[in-house]
């Protein structure tokens, strides 16, 4: 099972794609493939070994970059253009692809072509993004 | 008249508390107003249908306030998490009635917890996390009367 952390603001939004992932994992069957914790991104150094990965709202990137500290997990800014359009199974698919690239080390990941997630418009996981495009 | 807020995080049991409680009330949820937020093409308007739907519900509130008759029960239903979404909908209702305001706080207790999730950790770390963030009513915010109450699980079943 992957344990995801969705690293949220305080606002509405965040409240928003909690509910939708909390809901929709039980809907798509994938409790036991995913875990979703949902940790504001001041809590996450002293909770980082309750997940594997990090998956970070948006609008908080900037607080993350400016974050100094040593992680020993890797963060994955969400780039989806309206994060809760893609599915628990998006979310999971973007998840391990993310783990596999990092490959145990810490850091900020993105996809190639990914580096500037303003200019991203997918709203399904890379993996099937690619193949659509194929 | 009697004006009530029904508050807590999401899958407290605010719903089912309403529906085994005020079964003749008026209703208002906040969900009514949000639905279209999955109509958003960016997360940007995905915000902004957030703060609108805040701004639809104060003034459904008002409406359902200013239509209600003597006898009838207003139930507003919402997470309300944070003390400014509560004078935020608060102030709304003293615009239109000065008929003090209730406000119930779902609490299901561990064993309540354990109950409603079972087989559902996902939807128990939701709840847990939405508790967290929730600052607790008291009656300094201007609210008539503040219940703490669990939710009947028995009844549930």
């Amino acid at each position: 099972m992957i344990r995801i952390a969705i690293c949220c603001g305080e606002g509405f939004s965040s409240g928003f794609l909690s509910r939708h992932l909390a809901m929709n994992t039980v809907r798509e069957n994938l409790q036991d493939q995913v875990s979703f914790e949902f940790i504001p991104f001041y809590q996450l150094y002293e909770r980082q070994n309750e997940v594997d990965i990090a998956m970070i709202m948006p609008h908080i990137e900037p607080q993350v970059r400016k974050d100094t500290r040593e992680y020993s997990i890797p963060f994955y800014i969400i780039p989806y253009k309206v994060v809760i359009k893609p599915t628990v199974r998006d979310y999971l698919d973007d998840a391990e692809d993310i783990l596999a690239m990092a490959d145990g080390k810490p850091g900020i990941y993105c996809f190639p072509g990914e580096e500037l997630i303003t200019r991203v418009s997918r709203l399904v996981s890379y993996r099937k993004y690619k193949m659509q495009e194929n | 008249m009697r004006v009530i807020f029904v508050t807590g995080p999401a899958f407290s049991g605010k719903s089912i508390f309403i529906g085994q409680n005020y079964p003749e009330a008026k209703l208002l949820s906040m969900e009514t107003f949000v639905t279209n937020i999955y109509g958003a093409e960016s997360n940007d308007q995905m915000k902004l249908i957030g703060e609108y739907a805040h701004l639809y519900c104060r003034e459904g509130l008002q409406n359902m306030i200013r239509m209600a008759n003597e006898n009838d029960i207003i139930i507003f239903e919402h997470i309300m998490l944070k003390k400014e979404t509560r004078k935020f909908f608060l102030e709304a209702v003293r615009e239109v009635t000065s008929v003090p305001v209730e406000i119930v706080v779902m609490c299901p207790s561990e064993k309540d917890l354990e109950k409603m999730f079972r087989n559902m950790p996902q939807l128990l770390s939701l709840y847990r996390y939405e508790e967290a963030k929730m600052e607790k009513p008291d009656l300094s915010e201007g609210f008539g009367s503040v219940s703490f109450v669990r939710p009947l699980i028995a009844e549930m079943e």
